[in-house]
């Protein structure tokens, strides 16, 4: 869809594929990129000279273009239309061609100054004069004042309609006083106006705020065209990422744009959305790229809480404070060049976000979204189920049997007769296989949404309230936020303008989900034996007389799913403002002057408790057992920018110049609380606590910036585009805190350049190129060593140590990004095909890698900047028109992203360094010569030919091995949509592949008896397929649930990893745009709009897991699978109103 | 002019942005931690040393077990755990020697902090000691040094070198010591009484110098005399000497989460041990072991039987499969296993104190050294039988109460050292004295693991676990027990050219290599 919405825009500009109407696409005509050379300023060829047979109009009209330097503005559709023509004129005037063109089709033009405005001819007369036919005229003017010319005129539901002369004049019949006109053209807004009981209606357009030309949002917010851009900078369409059913708005860009590539974590409503563009920049676990929203920088770090035994909480990041239905326009910056204006905050690309204003709304503009999902969770077990619950052969003969083996299915076959169970209970000893959705629920999200906006030429408002509210699929569990939106612009004089943006958001977060062991519900429900229904334990979950929890296994850390959900509580509220004021001064008609300053900040205020009486906790000395933890963090960046403008024509040639400073001054602290054992039962307080741990800590840094771009253009085809910016940081040695990115691009228009040796089918050709470093910023206080005194004495003996376990390294640089890029569009065939290719290779080089080092040097890591690594590849999205009809149109994009990478050095002599390790088995490391993300993990112990030896029938472990890498290589989508008449069709089938994982779950269902690999030996013992040392077969028998817990404890992985390619049809989007229904109420708009997400997992190659059911935010754990809540499908309902 | 005019000040502007940026220092300096504190903090949080020791030296020693494989195993299976392991490697490199070579590092040349020094020295070699103990060749003389010399890969040292190193380090830092010098008194073990400071070195120095008894008689001989030399402060001579960590309700024990964590329901106490305590009716065993009804049902264990004649101790050899065909097999209380476990209400209760060097331990040293003559002073029997009442008479170790006194009477403790077995006979002097340091060792099993494998008393039975590590395997060449735990697997995918050489030097980094003093 994307690619499509590129080549609309390029051809109709910014306001016209708004895809809620057919119509307006069909009727809106003209041709961009052809218009906007009127401002070119040569004389006109008056004469024509033109000798061809059979060709399309289109060929034509760009012959007599070329000859004549006139622009044409024309309905596509309606030029489709038009047969093969043949010409046949020498040194002829512009109109005797025209003429000769048109004498036998339906098409009628006008000349004004150096346009030529095509429009179908208007209809024969009407024959048969309806009693109460009425004929409205009347004069269209822009906000001037000015007549406009070739102004559309159409009566909705109708093939009537008629174009305005150069005096602005229109007449047209309409069959009754209900009837619409419609009154659009290129560039303006389009208006639409109930006939009523007027016969003359004077209509004033404004300019839309999209200029004609394909406009993108390019870094520090300035506004560049399309085709000067000499990098990959993509639009996305916000229709398109504001479908309902992702409370995280940034999920919706999964599979939509060429070399993103976007992981909705399974980690609850609330989570964060994980997006990398261009792979992975460096070894760091947050490759996020910059969120820019109106010029300043929003902190996108996801946020997290910890918990014990358990993986942290992920409690969403900064995209989660931004209302989608506030999004004016996206752009994706993808390379180094593209967002090298941005200096050190580059290195992962940025996502420029404005948000909507309230411009051009004269009234008072009213929108209004609604929207309901609900999540529906996805069950992909498929476990064993003829052995139940039970250990070494043995099914539980008591309850506490059965409290100490909920944990495994090594028992006997089913019989289905009654045995002792968790719960207290005796049940019929059958499987249970429905575990998932007997224990989860539907989440429910409801989102709503209200804009008023108006303008006028002073300024304007547009204030917008939403509010999500949402559960989780694990009971006890929700979110909701609440977003306030205020956009504020006010002319103080003709050339001062001011500008105020402000968000204001409320989130919270109650009991979010989390993997690992303790306290995790999908730990719990995943490990539980195959014949436990987890309903059972709903009001059997504590005991009656302790009050504690009633365990259900022998490993006391896997704790009852049911105590998890309503003893063990979670809270997190965020309160997070950001915006900007901007005064821009207009010092001459060339030349302005831009202040600025921009706010992020937050508060989040988190607690959560350790209940009395869960299973696992150690007994206490004193009091009880148990305790609470509270934590209150605050972020603030401050950004003081300023930028001058200046821009100039000098014939042929201009010049677009800007220079600008930034300084950003950004800190955060924390302020903890946690305690341990409680003086007064279920009072959850830090006051109630026994053993009190407070902690405060801070970080701060300033960055100073000087930035500056020159564009230099010729001829409007050829575009050079040179940057510059010297960051100065705060956190480095003063010595050598001062570091130049420079960046260099350009553009190549080839179809403008040669565009008479163009042949016909082609429209638009552009090469582009470019080469910019960027670079990669260092945390504070890492040149230094500091101590710390512990919170509590020992016995009256105060202490203190080391703070920390990195060695501090005084000499650290911000890590570089060195990319290339060079790449192509095409639009073909009037359109119907269009292609657009970027290749890359994007070196990071002075990596900071924050290595492991020996724990005998007295701490774990350091950090040193040594590391090298590559990523390169290709992005192409190719977009085809395959039907395009009056009412009927099908697009299908499709794009495609390969990536590869490869870490080319670590420090001096180290092959390899180790990132992060998984909850239960596997490790991330990056290794010297392999692509990045290597999954490691222990092999069988092998003899030279490659068997597996066994020790009295037992494998062994061996050496540890790299299975493959976590990073899909191959990331592309298929986007279909099917527009009839009102009804509009989205279909999205995506796909990862190249990759792997390591699954917690797998090797967890493994050694506990659930999975399908378990089941060999359940008589008799496992006799392994594998040889003594001695190199004789192996013949010796080994009982089942033995065998099997040997994975757990000697950590074999190589069972556990999996390809993790897979297809999946991801979204399913009807929308019916209702407009005409109520055309004759007061709602100006309205749209419906039902949506499917996770239709239908086409092909995958794990068992029991989605492979995309990942919950972990950072890419030190990338394709390290572990237990996490599993995915869902969801079903929206939206409706959208105007007013 | 207007234009001009906004130019000016833009470009003043600009000069006061960019121009003075003297406040980035100040910005990138950490405001709430400290760049420099007094190095006896360091010095009390070295103090505090916590290891997991049970997963492998209680279970070698045969004090502490389990019978489960998978996640708890290790020494229970003579299987290779890394994380296990590793435990002792990472923990005291990470806390200990980080701190204590940069304090010693800070204070070296200070004449005003001499006892600081020796004291930060003798902590220093202590920690080494334990752990050449463990792994044998270790990094000693590029240790801890990352940020200090900027030594990221340290290498690794001959054990033997580094075992005459501590040994010359305690000799000099005792030396140094000086009561009219620097007051220490913010330290923990002893306020800073350099007396019981002089005692702890000088019975480290014991301690080191009776490794050598396999090996290397007449250096075990001097290294003793040396430690036992009167005109250098002695020895530790009563249970107010001990080294030890008072753990209280805030400041919990840090090594025996075992006991009461999440796994305290598999944890048993070895049948040897059981039935060493049990067959002499040792006082103590009512204070060691329990059996309690309630398992596994959350925090409440339920009231415990302490009755010595009920005990019983959890074998080796079995897993949790086949410990239903071992002799006297009790069954199952739920999950747990109906064998006794340390109980929860003495030694092993949360805020239990952690011992680390004791009078008791020393005594039974000294009783060797002067049954073997290396010292000529005393007699075996007095040095014997001090070290079992030392440790009888060790605080909070056999009470319910936090540093409580030990209830074990005079009379019991007279009864005990009549009992057939402990009466000392000189005759098998070496075996009685060190079966009750393998007792007085209860929780500070790395000891009781050096002083099994110098001594080889107890006299244990292998494993024989099958599918055990080929190296400890006695099929395979091992004796049926570890010999030495292995290094970190971290040390070998980051600092493996320098482990490699180590392990070469050795003769491989396996659990069958001997430590220098046990060949």
């Amino acid at each position: 869809m994307q690619m499509y919405e590129k080549f609309a825009r390029i051809r109709y500009g910014n306001k016209l594929p708004n895809l809620l109407s057919s119509q307006i696409i069909m009727r809106l005509s003209c041709i961009l990129f052809m218009v906007s050379m009127s401002v070119s300023a040569f004389a006109f060829a008056q004469r024509v000279t033109l000798n061809r047979r059979n060709v399309s109009l289109t060929t034509v009209i760009k012959e007599i273009k070329r000859q004549s330097g006139y622009n044409f503005l024309y309905d596509a559709g309606a030029l489709s239309l038009a047969p093969l023509v043949s010409v046949d004129v020498t040194n002829a005037s512009v109109e005797e061609v025209l003429n000769e063109c048109f004498k036998n089709l339906p098409l009628s033009y006008v000349i004004r100054n150096n346009n030529i405005i095509i429009s179908k001819r208007k209809s024969e007369p009407i024959k048969l004069i309806e009693k109460n036919q009425i004929t409205v005229t009347g004069t269209v003017t822009d906000k001037e004042g000015m007549p406009m010319l070739g102004v559309n005129i159409t009566v909705n539901g109708t093939d009537m309609g008629t174009i305005t002369d150069a005096d602005g004049k229109y007449s047209i019949n309409v069959l009754d006083n209900q009837a619409v006109l419609q009154f659009s053209f290129i560039g303006f807004e389009t208006k639409e106006v109930i006939v009523g009981s007027r016969t003359v209606i004077n209509v004033d357009l404004v300019e839309s705020a999209q200029q004609m030309d394909e406009v993108v949002v390019t870094a520090l917010g300035i506004k560049r065209a399309a085709k000067s851009i000499g990098y990959s900078a993509t639009s996305v369409n916000t229709d398109e990422i504001n479908t309902p059913g992702s409370v995280n708005f940034g999920n919706n860009l999964l599979g939509k744009v060429a070399g993103v590539n976007v992981n909705a974590l399974g980690s609850g409503v609330g989570g964060t959305s994980k997006i990398r563009i261009r792979g992975q920049s460096s070894f760091g676990g947050d490759n996020s790229p910059l969120i820019v929203v109106n010029g300043v920088p929003l902190n996108n770090a996801p946020t997290t809480a910890g918990n014990p035994n358990a993986q942290e909480s992920d409690l969403g990041d900064g995209l989660q404070s931004i209302n989608p239905d506030d999004i004016e326009s996206m752009t994706v910056l993808k390379g180094a060049s593209a967002a090298a204006l941005y200096g050190f905050r580059a290195k992962d690309g940025v996502i420029i976000i404005t948000t909507k204003t309230g411009a051009n709304t004269p009234g008072l503009g009213i929108e209004f979204r609604s929207s309901y999902t609900a999540a529906q969770p996805l069950d992909f077990t498929d476990f064993q189920y003829e052995y139940g619950q039970g250990e070494f052969g043995v099914r539980p003969a008591s309850v506490s049997d059965a409290r100490s083996t909920g944990g495994w299915s090594f028992g006997t076959k089913f019989d289905g007769q009654p045995i002792w169970s968790i719960d207290g209970k005796q049940h019929p000893y059958v499987p249970f296989k429905n575990r998932i959705n007997a224990f989860y629920r539907t989440g429910n999200n409801i989102t709503n949404s209200v804009a008023l906006s108006h303008g006028n030429e002073k300024g304007s408002y547009r204030l917008s309230v939403s509010n999500t509210d949402a559960t989780n699929i694990t009971p006890n569990s929700d979110y909701n936020k609440m977003i306030f939106d205020l956009s504020l612009n006010y002319k103080i004089t003709e050339k001062l303008t001011t500008q105020l943006n402000a968000n204001y958001s409320i989130d919270e977060n109650k009991n979010p989900p989390f993997g690992g062991q303790r306290f995790s519900i999908p730990n719990s429900i995943m490990t539980m034996a195959n014949s436990i229904d987890p309903r059972w334990m709903k009001d059997s979950y504590k005991d009656p007389e302790t009050g504690g929890e009633v365990p259900w296994t022998r490993f006391l850390d896997r704790t009852n799913w049911y105590w998890s959900a309503y003893e063990r509580l979670q809270k997190n509220k965020k309160n997070r403002l950001y915006g900007n004021i901007v005064l821009n001064y207009q010092l001459a008609s060339w030349l302005y002057l831009q202040g600025r300053v921009g706010l992020d900040r937050y508060f989040m205020d988190h607690e959560v408790n350790d209940p009395t009486g869960t299973a696992a906790n150690r007994p206490v000395a004193v009091g009880y057992d148990g305790g609470f933890s509270q934590n209150k963090n605050t972020f603030r960046e401050l950004n003081m920018d300023f930028l001058i403008g200046a821009n100039k024509t000098f014939g042929d040639f201009g010049i677009d110049a800007t220079f600008g400073g930034n300084r950003m001054d950004q800190s955060r602290d924390n302020l903890s609380v946690s305690v341990t054992n409680l003086y007064i039962r279920d009072l959850y307080t830090i006051g109630n606590g026994i053993i009190k741990n407070p902690n405060y800590s801070y970080s701060g840094k300033k960055v100073n910036s000087l930035y500056g771009s020159l564009n230099l253009s010729y001829k409007d085809y050829l575009f050079l585009n040179a940057t510059a910016r010297n960051d100065w940081f705060s956190t480095l040695n003063p010595q050598s805190n001062s570091y130049l990115y420079p960046s260099i691009s350009g553009s190549f228009l080839l179809s403008e350049a040669f565009s008479e040796l163009m042949p016909s089918w082609i429209d638009y050709v552009k090469l582009r190129g470019s080469y910019a470093e960027v670079g990669g910023d260092t945390d504070p206080y890492s040149d230094n060593l500091y101590y710390d005194m512990a919170a509590n004495t020992y016995n009256g003996y105060a202490y203190g140590s080391i703070s920390g376990s990195t060695s501090p390294n005084p000499n650290l640089r911000p890590l570089k990004v060195k990319e290339v890029e060079a790449g192509m569009e095409l639009i073909l065939l009037d359109g119907r095909l269009s292609f657009d290719a970027a290749f890359y290779r994007k070196n990071t080089v002075d990596e900071i890698l924050n290595v492991d080092i020996p724990n005998s040097s007295g701490y774990t890591n350091t950090t040193v900047n040594v590391g090298r690594l590559r990523n390169q590849g290709v992005e192409s999205l190719l977009t085809v028109v395959p039907v395009r009809k009056n009412s009927f149109t099908w697009e299908a994009g499709i794009n495609y992203t390969y990536n590869i990478s490869e870490v080319l050095k670590l420090a001096a002599g180290q092959p390899i360094i180790n990132v992060g390790s998984s909850t239960f088995v596997g490790r991330l490391a990056q290794e010297v010569g392999k692509p990045l993300g290597s999954l490691r993990g222990y092999d069988y112990l092998r003899n030279d030919e490659g068997k597996i030896i066994t020790i009295d029938g037992r494998f062994q472990r061996g050496d540890e091995m790299t299975f493959g890498s976590g990073i899909p290589k191959h990331i592309g989508g298929l986007l279909n949509t099917f527009t009839y008449k009102s009804f509009r069709v989205f279909a999205q089938v995506d796909f990862k592949a190249g990759h792997k994982l390591i699954s917690d779950t797998d090797w967890n269902m493994l050694r506990s008896g659930h999975h399908k690999k378990s089941l060999p030996g359940r008589e008799g013992g496992v006799i392994f397929d594998g040889v003594n040392p001695d190199g004789s077969p192996n013949t010796t028998a080994v009982e089942a649930e033995s065998f099997y817990t040997d994975y757990s404890g000697k950590r074999i992985t190589t069972e556990s990893v999996y390809n993790a390619s897979f297809i999946r049809w991801r979204t399913l989007t009807l929308t019916y745009d209702a407009s005409n229904l109520i055309s004759n109420t007061f709602i100006d708009r309205m749209s419906v709009s039902a949506n499917i997400n996770n239709v239908l997992m086409i092909k995958s190659y794990t068992d029991n897991i989605d492979p995309e059911a990942v919950s972990q935010v950072s890419d030190t754990q990338v394709g390290l699978e572990s237990i996490s809540i599993p995915t869902t499908r969801s079903y929206s309902l939206s409706v959208n109103f105007k007013f | 002019m207007k234009r001009k005019y906004i130019i000016i000040t833009s470009l003043l502007l600009l000069i006061n942005l960019y121009g003075c940026e003297k406040d980035f220092v100040e910005t990138n300096t950490n405001p709430v931690l400290a760049t420099s504190i007094d190095p006896v903090y360091q010095l009390v949080a070295s103090q505090i040393i916590g290891i997991d020791i049970v997963h492998y030296e209680g279970a070698i020693v045969q004090q502490a077990q389990n019978l489960l494989g998978g996640a708890e195993e290790g020494g229970n299976r003579n299987t290779n755990v890394d994380g296990f392991g590793s435990n002792t490697f990472n923990s005291l490199y990470g806390n200990q020697i980080q701190n204590l070579v940069d304090i010693v590092n800070t204070v070296k040349d200070d004449p005003g902090k001499t006892n600081l020094h020796s004291m930060a020295r003798i902590l220093k070699a202590y920690c080494f000691q334990l752990l050449v103990d463990r792994y044998g060749d270790v990094p000693y003389s590029e240790a801890g040094l990352a940020y200090l010399a900027g030594i990221t890969f340290p290498k690794y040292d001959d054990q033997e070198g580094i075992y005459e190193d501590i040994a010359k380090e305690l000799k000099e830092a005792v030396d140094v010591l000086d009561a009219s010098k620097d007051d220490v008194s913010g330290e923990m073990y002893f306020g800073g009484d350099i007396s019981k400071w002089k005692k702890f070195g000088n019975s480290l120095l014991l301690r080191v110098g009776m490794r050598y008894t396999k090996i290397d008689e007449n250096k075990a001989k001097s290294l003793v005399g040396i430690a036992t030399d009167p005109a250098r402060g002695g020895v530790m001579s009563s249970n107010e000497d001990n080294v030890v960590l008072k753990s209280n309700s805030i400041q919990l024990n840090p090594a025996n989460g075992f006991i009461t964590g999440s796994v305290r329901n598999i944890w048993h106490i070895g049948e040897p041990f059981i039935d060493f305590l049990k067959n002499n009716n040792d006082p103590r065993l009512q204070y060691i072991a329990a059996l309690y009804p309630n398992s596994p049902s959350g925090s409440d264990p339920g009231v415990p039987n302490t009755n010595p004649a009920d005990q019983i101790g959890c074998p080796y050899g079995y897993t949790d499969v086949n410990v239903v065909n071992a002799p006297k097999y009790p069954g199952k209380n739920g999950s747990t296993f109906k064998y006794s476990q340390f109980n929860r209400s003495t030694i092993g209760r949360i805020d239990a104190w952690l011992y680390y060097v004791t009078y008791a331990q020393t005594q039974l040293l000294l009783a060797e050294a002067r049954q073997r003559g290396y010292i000529t002073t005393g007699t075996v029997k007095d040095y014997y039988e001090a070290g079992i009442k030392g440790h009888m008479t060790q605080l909070d170790f056999w009470t319910s109460v936090s540093g409580g006194d030990s209830p074990i009477t005079q009379e019991e403790l007279d009864t005990y050292l009549q009992q057939p077995e402990i009466a000392f006979n000189p005759s098998s002097g070496l075996k009685q004295i060190n079966e009750q340091y393998w007792v007085a060792c209860l929780m500070i099993w790395h000891e009781a693991y050096a002083n099994f494998r110098r001594s080889g008393y107890p006299q244990l039975k292998p494993l024989n676990f099958p599918g055990e590590d080929p190296y400890v395997s006695i099929a395979t060449g091992g004796d049926g027990f570890i010999h030495r735990l292995t290094y970190p697997l971290k040390e070998w995918s980051i600092n493996t050219t320098n482990v490699q050489e180590a392990a070469d030097r050795m003769g491989g980094d396996n659990m069958g290599t001997r430590i220098f003093w046990d060949n």
